[in-house]
């Protein structure tokens, strides 16, 4: 095979060519492509599954709560803590209206995860108690442009049984 | 008769600027009246300033993990709400400040030299099909010539 032959050197050449433009579209694409923050709720292992399903009234939950950054730039998140109900629960554009138990907040740079254990202390409404309430958590973040914490419209949920709390 | 009105009048007039006075006297003291109050949420605050200005050098491609880190440390130190800690957060955020201060002072030339390597390599990675089409002619012939000059033509 000589490779001076028109037809080889053709498929030589477009072989180069295709390369090229990928190694050139490779250097300059932007660093994210598709920017997206994951929020998840796990259990007191910091492990998917096995979440409680009841709890007494004041007693404090470990739970791990986990936040990837994928912004394409440094993220400053809030995760909000609320109880509620089925009918409080948050949507994909209000949050609850509820207000937060405890704000946990944490920095994370583009690429970057971070698992935050937490003692979430049940103690929703006194009319819960043996009844099943949702212990919500909101993601905001703080929105540089306009200065302010954003409802991501992001929120994990555990819905739990509220038993009396036990005698002393 | 028209007197009794009239010291009920002024009577409500020093209640009423009283009442101001003690409402100014305690606005413009609560500060240093809530020490422990005030501090954190000032800190709370700088590091929220400084973690706008490091997006805004992150936006234009400057490394700035290991700041976001020791401001996330300092986040958490805060959370601690104890006095130690927040002593700790300080000097944290003080040393960020300083290293962002560098940083913006020296953000042109970080900008153009990162420009540069980037578009630099696009340029060179680019140059490979031509220079190929140029040169590997050439450059095959002359070795093919040389692995074939001591061959001999036979009649």
């Amino acid at each position: 095979m000589n490779p001076l032959n028109e037809e080889v050197f053709a498929a030589i050449m477009a072989l180069i060519v295709v390369s090229s433009a990928i190694g050139i579209a490779q250097v300059l694409r932007p660093e994210t492509v598709s920017p997206f923050t994951a929020f998840g709720l796990l259990n007191e292992k910091c492990k998917i599954g096995d979440y409680p399903a009841k709890a007494f009234y004041g007693e404090n939950l470990t739970l791990c709560l986990l936040l990837y950054n994928n912004e394409g730039s440094p993220l400053l998140a809030q995760i909000r803590y609320k109880i509620g109900t089925n009918d409080t629960l948050p949507s994909d554009t209000a949050p609850s209206k509820k207000k937060p138990i405890k704000i946990y907040e944490a920095m994370l740079s583009q690429g970057e995860n971070i698992t935050i254990p937490i003692q979430a202390q049940v103690t929703p409404e006194r009319a819960l108690i043996g009844k099943r309430a949702a212990l919500i958590f909101e993601l905001w973040i703080y929105n540089v442009d306009e200065r302010n914490w954003t409802y991501t419209g992001k929120w994990v949920h555990l819905y739990l049984e509220i038993l009396e709390e036990p005698l002393p | 008769m028209n007197k009794k009105p009239v010291t009920m009048l002024r009577i409500i007039h020093i209640i009423i600027i009283v009442i101001l006075h003690v409402t100014i006297v305690t606005y413009s003291l609560s500060p240093s009246i809530l020490p422990a109050k005030a501090s954190p949420s000032k800190l709370q605050r700088e590091i929220i300033g400084l973690y706008i200005r490091l997006v805004r050098l992150s936006e234009e491609g400057i490394d700035t993990r290991e700041l976001i880190n020791l401001l996330s440390e300092a986040l958490e130190l805060l959370n601690n709400e104890d006095n130690a800690s927040n002593i700790k957060a300080q000097k944290i955020v003080s040393k960020v400040r300083e290293a962002v201060e560098k940083l913006e002072a020296e953000r042109p030339s970080i900008v153009i030299s990162k420009n540069l390597s980037k578009y630099g390599t696009a340029a060179a990675i680019a140059s490979i099909p031509v220079l190929f089409y140029l040169l590997f002619p050439r450059i095959y012939l002359e070795l093919w010539y040389k692995t074939r000059r001591k061959w001999v033509v036979e009649k």
